[in-house]
This record gives C-alpha cells, structure tokens and sequence, in this order.
C-alpha cells in the first residue's frame, strides 16, 4: 500500500499544509488580541442607510454589512474574542483539575484513585451540551459558567493521559531512586514527571482547544452563550439564519471563520501528535 | 459511561471470525458490571439534575406558573416537598421522577413527560437515520481509502472528509440548507412534514460522525491486512473479495460499534443542535425551547431522558461489542 | 344515392355539431370561482380554547371567534356591527339592553339566549375564578340579567358608552356542558365553525358549522398552523404548506416577493410601536430625560432600514387610524439629537446615564432589530441603554414587575378597538403602567370611560393625547406593520387589526 513517490509528494503537501495553519491560526488570534487596531470599524457602529451590502459591493465595507449596517469584518475579527477568551480559559482550567489530578491518581492508586475515576464517570452521565442548557437555563447565561461547564466536561480527557503515563513511569528506576533519596512528592512531580507529561498534554490540550471552541459557538447558536449586539461568531450565524436566502453572508462569514479556525487547530493537533510516536497516523 | 476497555484494538479480535459460541452469550459476572455501571450513571445524572434545582435558590417559585399567587406557590412547595430539608427533598425527588409523579409543563397543557415523550419518537428517527447515514458513509469511504483501485479514490474521499470534522454540526446544516433548500430548491429547509425532511438533518447528523468513522475503519482495516490469519485464508486459496468482506471487514466492525458508543455523548449533544437548525419538532429542540422559556419542568425531564438515553446507547454498545467480541465477554 | 348522402352529409354534420355545442353549452357550467376546500393559516402560539382566559386575537382569540358567538363583532373597517345581538340601545345612562335573535344554537341543540349570556359574564366577573384573564375592560359592569330568553340587560357603575366594543370580543360557552367538560380544551359552539381538533403546539382543524345562523363562510375547511420559528414560516409559505401567514419580519418580506404564488405586502396595523416608560425607574420621572429619548430616535432612519420602508415615523399619539379620537393632523416627534442633548445637560446629566432597555423575544413585529438600532442612537446623545430580550411567555410578568427596566417596546392595542380602553392600560393602577402618572391623564381617561356622550368622550380623549404628548408619557415610534404573506388563490382583505379569521376569505377571482 505504501508507494514511496505518494507518500513523500503527501509530507511535503503536509509540511505546506501545516505552515498554512500555524499562519491562519495566527492571523486569527492576532486579529483577535490587535482588534481595535485591526478591525476598521466599531463591530457594534450602526450605518441604517447601508443595511445588508453585499461583501466585495463597496471598498469601505469589504465583507459586506447586516441588517443594521455594521461592517462583517470588524465584527468578524471582533467575533473572534469570545470562542477564544472562553476556550483559552476552559482549557486552562481543566488542565489545573486534571493534571493534579492525573498526577495523583497515578502515583497513589488505591482509594483516592477510584474516587476520582468515580468523579470522572459522572462528568460522562450527561452529554456536555445538555449538562450547559441544563445549568445556564438554572443559573442564568453567565459566560463564567459556560467557562465552567466546558472546563469540567473536559478534565477527563487530560487526567487519563496523565494517570497512565504516571503509572507507567512510577516504577522508573530514576523515579524510584528520587523518592528513596529523599525527593519530595513535588520535586520528583516536577523534576520527573512534568517533563515526560507535557508533550501529552499538547496533544491533549489542542483537541480540547477545538472541542471548547466548539462547544461555545454551539451555546451561542442556541442564544445560551454570547447575546446580541456583542459580536460572536456563533450567535451571528444564529443572527443572519432567516437571511440565508438573501443575505448569506451574515451567516456564512463568520461560520468560514469559525471553520477556518478549527481547521487550523486540528492540523496543527494531527501534526503534533504525529510528531509524538503515539501511533497516531496523520492522513 | 466510559465503554469496554478491551477498546479498538482489531488485533485482539478472534480469528475465525465466529460471532457466537455455544455456551451463554455474556457471563453473568461482567453484565452485572456493566448494569450496575449504567445504574450508577443514572443516579449520577438524576443528581445532578437535583443539585441544579436546588442551586437556583428557590426551586418552587421556578417550578411555579408565570401568574401564580404566593398562595399557589406555598402549594407548590408543599406538594413538592421543597420545604423539607435536603435530603429528605432528594429523595422525594427521585421518588417522584419515578413514579411520573412530577409538575406540569407551564406552557402547554400536558405534563412534563408527555411532552418530553411525544418527542422523543422523532429524535429517535433523526439518531437512527443519523448514525445509519455516518456509518454507512464513514464505512465506505475507510473502505475505498483502502482497498480502492485507483489512487484518487483512495486519497480524495477521506481528505475531504477529514475536513468535515472541523465544520460544526450548525454550520454544516446551514450551509446544507443554503445548498439544497435555497438554491436548488430540491429540499425543505425546516420541519418535519414530510419524509423528505428528514434527509436534510440526518446527513448533518451523519457527516458529524462519518469522518471519525472513516478513519477508524481506515487504520483498523490497514491493520488486519497484515494480520496472519488473512495470509492463512490467502493460502488456502479464498478469493480476495472473500477474504475482505467475511474477515477482515467482520473482524472491524467491533472498533466501528465502540466508537460509536465513544462518540454518543457529541452525538447526542449534535442532534439538539442539529435539531434547531432544522426546526426538527424532536427531544433536542424542545429542550432548547424549553429553557428558552424557562419551563423548569420540561427542562428537567427532558434532560433525565436525554441521560438515560446516554447511558443506555453506551450500555447497549457495550453489549454488542461484547457479543462481537468473544475475548471480552467473560 | 351516394350524390344524395354528400349533398345531405354537411347538413346532417351541421345539425349534428349544433346540437352537440348546444348540449355542451348546457353542460358546461356559468364560470365560476374556482372551489377551494381548505386553507391553512399561521397563527401564533395557543393556550386555551377557553374564551374565558384567551386574549390574543392572532391566537387563542382567533379560534374562539369562529368556533363560537359574541354579542357584536368589528369587522374589517372596525366598524361595529351585531353578531348575537340584533339591536342595542343605552335605555339608562348606567344601562344597556341587547336584543339577541332567536335563531342561534349550540350544537346540541341549546339555545345562545339572554341566560346564556348573563351566565358566562358571571362567569368571568363573579365566579370562583373570577376575574378571569379576558375579562379585562369590564371594571364598570356590575350586573348582567336576563330580562327574558331575547333580552340582557347590563348595569354598569358609571356610563359605559363603549360596552357593546368591548362585548366583541367576549365569546359564550354553553353552561350545562361546561359543568362536564374543560372549556380549555374542548369546545362546542355556535359559531359559523366548529371545532375538528385541537393542538396548542401543531394544528387546530375547523369544519364549516351547517346549522349557523349567518350567511356560511366560503372556505369549508381550516386549518391553523403554529409555526414560531420564522425560517421555518418562511420555509412554509414558500413552499406552499402555508396559504396564509402574517406578522412576518419585514427584513424578510423582500425575499418572498420573489414567489409569484404569494401576495406579499404590508399595511398600518391599527397598533402604535412606542417605548412604555417606567416612571418609577431611575431618571425616568424627570420630563427633560423623557423628552430627550424622544428627541434622539431616528424614526425615519429606522423606518427606512430595519422596516423596509414598510411603515414611516407615527405621530404623538398611542392610537391608531380606526379608534374614535384619532387624530389626523398630529405630527411626529422631531429628530433632534442636538436638543436631546441640551435636555440632557439641563437635567444635570451631561455625563451620561445608563438605562435598561427591555424587548420581547417574538410577538411585536421588527422588535429585535429596531431595539438595537434604537439602543445605538440613544448612545449617540449620551444614554446608554442595555438590552435585555424576554421570552414572549414571561412577557406578562415581565412587563408588571415594578422593578422593570426604564424602557419596554411595546405596541399599544385593544382587542375592542374601544380609545378609553387602550387609554386605560397607561393610568395609575393599571396593570401595564408603573410608577406616578401625571394626574391630568387620569382625569381624563376616567372621565372618557364614564362619559354619558360621545361629544364628552371625544374632548376627554382629545384632552388625554395631549397630556401623553406634553408629559412625554411614552416614546412615539411608529405604526406596527402588518406584514402579510398570503397564496395569489385567495381573496383576503388585509385588516389593520390583528384578527385571522378564515371566515373573512374568500377564493380569488
């Protein structure tokens, strides 16, 4: 199966493939931290004379306006704020519970390490979204809590990693001969296990990366995540969906956004993993 | 719940390719593991349903009808239990999810469980075809990314594919809708009125599961192709054709049933949205509309189905994988 | 003989094709409106069938109105007109007497009589559930009798000129059978439609009543159809599940002027679009700041863009075209954002002020949008308003909390088409307003409820439009547009009221 010519012209294309991504991705996130420097106009700057331009009809509004005038592009790269700052932090935050976590139940077993496997069953009890609509609908739409929420329902993906490699390195000869020198719990955390865990957990981190962004520009959709006027990309696709067979663009512009953004991270995911000998085949 | 953990290793899988043996299908010991799992994910989801009701400080004014007096919502706590202390609310609580015994929908006339349960028939349609239309596209493209004769089918389809995973299910279904319902004209765009509503939303459903489908199946079939029972059945003569289908195909349809049991939970998540893209009257919509107007009720019952739903596609798949899988049974 | 049959042949084909075209002709029929056997129309969300509580005319309202009988009815130029009721006359200034025909039954075979009546007005005004939620408006009725089965007598507490308005839309059920039956989701009426089926959330099916006592509708089958999803709406228009559908975004009305199968358009509802303001909410009791909201909105701007051009700027008054008191020459409120800040820096408060700013989800056409838009001007002056959307099923309580936000948009109507009415919904006490109301206004609109004459009542209501206009009492925005799909196969008069009735269609010429 494995003709040598199609294989290296595909890892070239792949190389190409990749440098696309990291520069996309890029450009969206430094669009995204440089807004009010990049983006031409205020995303929430009315033009009621100029409601629902074409992209490309007009210079001064190159992707077009909607239905209350405002311009696409600046809502675009400011629509890009909330699906990060909100992935960014859910990330983070199910990194800090789950590779203590991971850390722990690794290293210790027993008890504390079937507690926790316990608390990691019940996050799968009931899908994520549902669990969001669930508690947003109870608690109010706090942007806090999609944080949360999206932070917990992905905790486990990292502390599995996290467990196994722990496990499979406790018995070590180095780790061994640390801990009867003496090395506390913590310098041997992070002298020796750290190390090892992080390529893991880029792996890891970027597959969460995608799923919370996702996630957030699903509740969005659904009117239970960012509201109207702050510009988001998933509650502008929600916006523009009446207009579909008139002004598409509303809809579909930020939606090639948000494609293009996770697009971007599941190359650079498939490309990292790759690098990592997991086994992990990259197409 | 988390599947078997003899998970997608096709190298594992027995070589005869025999889906039964004599004796009981499942031993006893492991299927009395696995329900009291899905009964522990059960309770764990009914919990958190309660702990969420009582997190909004005041359960009986939620529960409450817009215009109710102070008078009907003392009724309400009463009847409910909600002015007892917590445990003893928890308990009522499940009591009365169990018995049907909970309130009224505040916006329609049937109880929270007659709504919930009328819809639930069309999600039910939405998820079969769903995951039909994903199987069946995933399976083929893996397939031809394969065995295909010519490298452009071997290559194509599971590129273009591979992208699909990286499209959310709203976007693929409205960009679907724009596709077949605006431009062509060919399709409805919302609705349930006719069969030919369906198609729509359970292509959306489908193309949310088919990519990772397609390459589990693609890195599974790449496998058996070396194994040594293939070069035996070679030996002994079987036709190519033969040796795909009846072997190597058989022996691959134990990681494609798991993965689907791995994926239930996005896939569940995926139809309430794809759902309300399409306006589809199911179980996922009404949720939505639900919390949109705040019917605590339907809310909270619909959510217990949607995880006893959860939990029973992840028991299921568990099941079939372990009548699949001789090695994981005992 | 073959010289014969060919000088012959033409004749007899003459006389043969004469009599043929001649039976033809007395086959064939007068050329007629083509038949039409059903129609389905979108409706909004149902509640009840119970006439008792339902109150939305493009809902619950619009069912009952067919299914079963009123005293009077307004038809399409909100005219009154006698439904029941054959004749009325104000015999007392504090008594009215309806004379009701003896031809109208329900479907078992019970007479809609003079006890009929009185026993549903007690019903919704004295019994164990009383005040029921449509008996809104009835404040001054103390009694109703029955003087005998062709006569009902109303007593009320002061003169009530508007009463035989209000009864129209006040619906009769049968006593004996509501005693086993639950009106909210049964019916049996008298209406010129009886009901077939009932689903608050898919369809509600109507059959042609062949014992009503009017002239029979044209359209021997309806269905009503709930769609609240507006892309689906459209979806359904299009392709042709819906024949009828109104209160349709006007941003949206463009694309389906494209469908040659639908007549697509708007005119004035006889509804006003205004900003109901909460006097009690911080600012707001200050008449500058009031002034100066009104000075700051664009409303041709807003008219042009987000309506489509559909309705233009309305003028100082909460009424519409067809109430009594309307008044023809009043003008808008000018555009001025120069002035709005000048009151705004007069009232101490150059630096700005934040307000909230409350809409409904659905119910009120074009609102999403015009909120924005309207948000975003207020900032231009210096007033930041924030937004907050409500789901049109809290809306009610939403719109009583005390502790509402400053600004609700809202459109204005009275299911009567009755001026004191509408006027009454902004008095102190009334459910609707909050916070002090200028004393002015409240004299007025009481004295024009409890007028003995037209000619009072007029100078009553001529008085309170003009408190509404001096006092700022709202923010004037325009007429809600009365957007409408519906199929080129059907002849239906657009009303500016919002009722949907089927039996006002008739099939195209």
């Amino acid at each position: 199966m494995n003709l040598p010519k199609s294989t290296m012209r595909r890892r070239d294309l792949g190389k190409v493939g990749e440098w696309a991504a990291i520069a996309m991705l890029s450009a969206l996130v430094i669009g995204a931290v440089f807004a009010p420097f990049v983006a031409p106009y205020d995303p929430l700057a009315q033009d009621l004379t100029n409601i629902m331009q074409p992209p490309f009809a007009s210079m001064a509004h190159p992707l077009g306006t909607d239905f209350l005038g405002r311009d696409m592009l600046s809502r675009i790269i400011y629509g890009a704020q909330p699906p990060m700052v909100v992935g960014a932090f859910a990330v983070l935050l199910a990194l800090v519970i789950g590779v203590p976590l991971g850390i722990m139940s690794g290293w210790r077993g027993g008890w504390p390490d079937m507690a926790i496997g316990r608390l990691a069953d019940i996050q799968m009890s009931i899908p994520g979204l549902v669990l969001a609509l669930l508690v947003l609908a109870m608690l109010g739409k706090h942007l806090s809590l999609v944080v949360l929420i999206i932070a917990l329902e992905s905790w486990p993906l990292h502390y599995r990693v996290v467990r196994a490699y722990v496990q499979s390195v406790r018995g070590n000869g180095y780790v061994e001969a640390a801990s009867l020198a003496g090395v506390g719990p913590v310098g041997i955390t992070f002298r020796h296990l750290l190390p090892g865990v992080v390529p893991l957990l880029a792996v890891t981190a970027t597959a969460n990366v995608a799923t919370a962004v996702l996630a957030e520009a699903a509740l969005s959709y659904l009117g239970m995540g960012v509201v109207p006027p702050t510009a988001d990309w998933g509650s502008m696709v929600a916006e523009g969906q009446t207009q579909l067979s008139g002004a598409w663009w509303i809809s579909v512009l930020p939606g090639f956004a948000l494609i293009a953004l996770l697009l971007s991270v599941q190359v650079i995911g498939n490309a990292i993993s790759a690098r990592q000998s997991l086994g992990g085949r990259d197409l | 719940m988390p599947p078997s953990t003899s998970g997608p290793t096709p190298a594992n899988t027995a070589s005869t390719g025999a889906f039964r043996s004599a004796r009981l299908p499942i031993g006893p010991r492991v299927l009395g593991h696995r329900l009291l799992a899905a009964a522990f994910a059960v309770w764990a989801a009914v919990t958190i349903v309660f702990v969420m009701i009582t997190a909004t400080g005041d359960p009986a004014l939620a529960l409450a009808p817009e215009d109710a007096s102070a008078a009907q919502v003392e009724q309400i706590r009463a009847r409910y239990g909600f002015d007892q202390p917590i445990p003893v609310q928890y308990v009522r609580f499940v009591v009365d999810l169990a018995t049907g015994g909970f309130p009224s929908s505040l916006y329609s006339r049937q109880t929270a469980a007659q709504v919930v349960l009328g819809t639930l028939p069309n999600t039910l349609l939405l998820g079969g075809a769903g995951i039909a239309i994903g199987v069946l596209l995933g399976g083929t493209v893996g397939y031809l990314s394969v065995f295909a004769r010519f490298r452009v089918v071997r290559e194509v389809p599971i590129s273009v594919l591979m992208v699909f995973q990286s499209i959310p299910a709203f976007l693929t279904g409205i960009l679907l809708i724009l596709l077949f319902s605006l431009q062509l004209r060919w399709l409805p765009t919302s609705g349930a009125r006719s069969w030919w509503s369906l198609i729509l939303p359970a292509v959306t459903v489908g193309l949310s599961l088919a990519p990772a489908i397609a390459r589990l199946l693609r890195s599974a079939l790449m496998e058996q192709i070396t194994a040594d029972y293939v070069n035996t059945a070679r030996a002994k003569g079987l036709t190519r054709r033969r040796i795909r289908l009846h072997h190597i195909l058989g022996n691959s349809l134990v990681p494609v049933v798991t993965l689907v049991g791995l994926q239930a939970g996005s896939l569940l998540s995926g139809i309430v949205v794809v759902e309300t893209v399409f306006a589809w009257p199911g179980l996922g919509s009404q949720l939505v509309k639900s919390v949109n107007l705040h019917d605590y009720p339907v809310v909270v019952t619909a959510v217990i189905v949607v995880a006893i739903a959860y939990v029973l596609l992840s028991l299921l798949v568990d099941l079939l994988v372990m009548l699949l899988n001789p090695r994981s049974r005992y | 003989m073959k010289t014969q049959s060919l000088v012959r042949a033409p004749a007899r084909v003459a006389i043969v094709m004469a009599a043929a075209i001649g039976a033809a002709a007395l086959l064939v029929p007068a050329p007629a409106a083509a038949q039409i056997e059903t129609v389905t129309v979108g409706i909004e969300p149902l509640t009840t069938l119970d006439p008792g509580k339902g109150r939305a005319t493009r809902g619950d309202l619009a069912i009952s109105s067919q299914i079963y009988s009123s005293l009077t009815s307004v038809n399409e130029d909100g005219t009154l007109v006698g439904d029941l009721a054959l004749s009325w006359e104000q015999t007392a200034p504090t008594e009215w007497t309806f004379n009701l025909r003896d031809d109208a039954f329900f479907a078992d075979g019970s007479p809609v009589d003079a006890n009929v009546v009185a026993w549903n007005l007690d019903r919704m005004l004295k019994g164990p559930d009383a005040p029921m939620p449509a008996a809104t408006g009835m404040r001054l009725i103390a009694e109703v009798t029955a003087k005998d089965a062709k006569t009902v007598v109303f007593t009320t507490s002061e003169p009530f000129l508007d009463l035989p308005r209000r009864l129209a839309w006040t619906y009769f059920i049968e006593p004996k059978w509501a005693e086993e039956h639950d009106p909210s989701t049964e019916a049996m009426g008298s209406g010129p439609y009886t009901l077939v089926s009932w689903d608050p959330a898919g369809d509600v099916v109507l059959k042609l009543n062949e014992n009503y006592y009017g002239p029979k509708p044209a359209i021997p089958n309806a269905t009503y159809r709930v769609i609240p999803n507006e892309a689906t709406r459209l979806a359904a228009l299009r392709g042709g599940e819906l024949d009828a559908a109104f209160g349709i975004d006007p941003l949206s009305v463009g694309q389906l002027q494209a469908e040659d199968s639908l007549s697509v358009g708007a005119i004035d509802a006889n509804k006003m679009q205004t900003m109901r303001i909460n006097f009690g909410a911080p600012h707001m009791d200050d008449l500058r700041v009031r002034q100066a909201i009104n000075y700051a909105i664009d409303k041709d701007a807003i008219t042009k863009s987000v309506y489509a051009g559909l309705v233009g700027p309305g003028s100082t008054q909460i009424l519409g075209p067809l109430y009594d008191g309307f008044e023809a020459n009043r003008e808008a409120w000018p555009y001025d954002p120069e002035k709005a800040r000048a009151l705004l820096a007069e009232a101490g408060l150059s630096d700005g002020i934040t307000i909230r700013l409350g809409t409904a989800e659905t119910g009120y056409v074009g609102a999403a949008q015009a909120t924005q838009a309207i948000a975003a001007q207020l900032g231009q002056v210096g007033i930041k308003a924030e937004i907050e959307t409500i789901p049109y099923a809290n809306w009610v309580r939403y719109l009583r909390d005390p502790e509402g936000p400053a600004l609700t948009f809202i459109a204005w109507g009275s299911q009567s088409v009755s001026t004191p009415e509408i006027l009454a919904q902004l008095v102190t006490g009334a459910p609707y307003a909050i916070g002090p109301v200028p004393a002015a206004y409240d004299a007025a609109v009481a004295a024009a409820t409890g007028a003995a004459d037209e000619a009072t009542k007029l100078a009553e209501i001529a008085k309170a439009l003009q408190v509404t206009e001096d006092e700022a009492m709202t923010v004037f925005l325009w007429a809600q547009p009365q957007t409408y799909a519906i199929s080129r196969k059907l002849d239906w008069k657009v009303r500016m009221d919002d009722w949907v009735r089927v039996y006002d269609i008739h099939p195209a010429q």
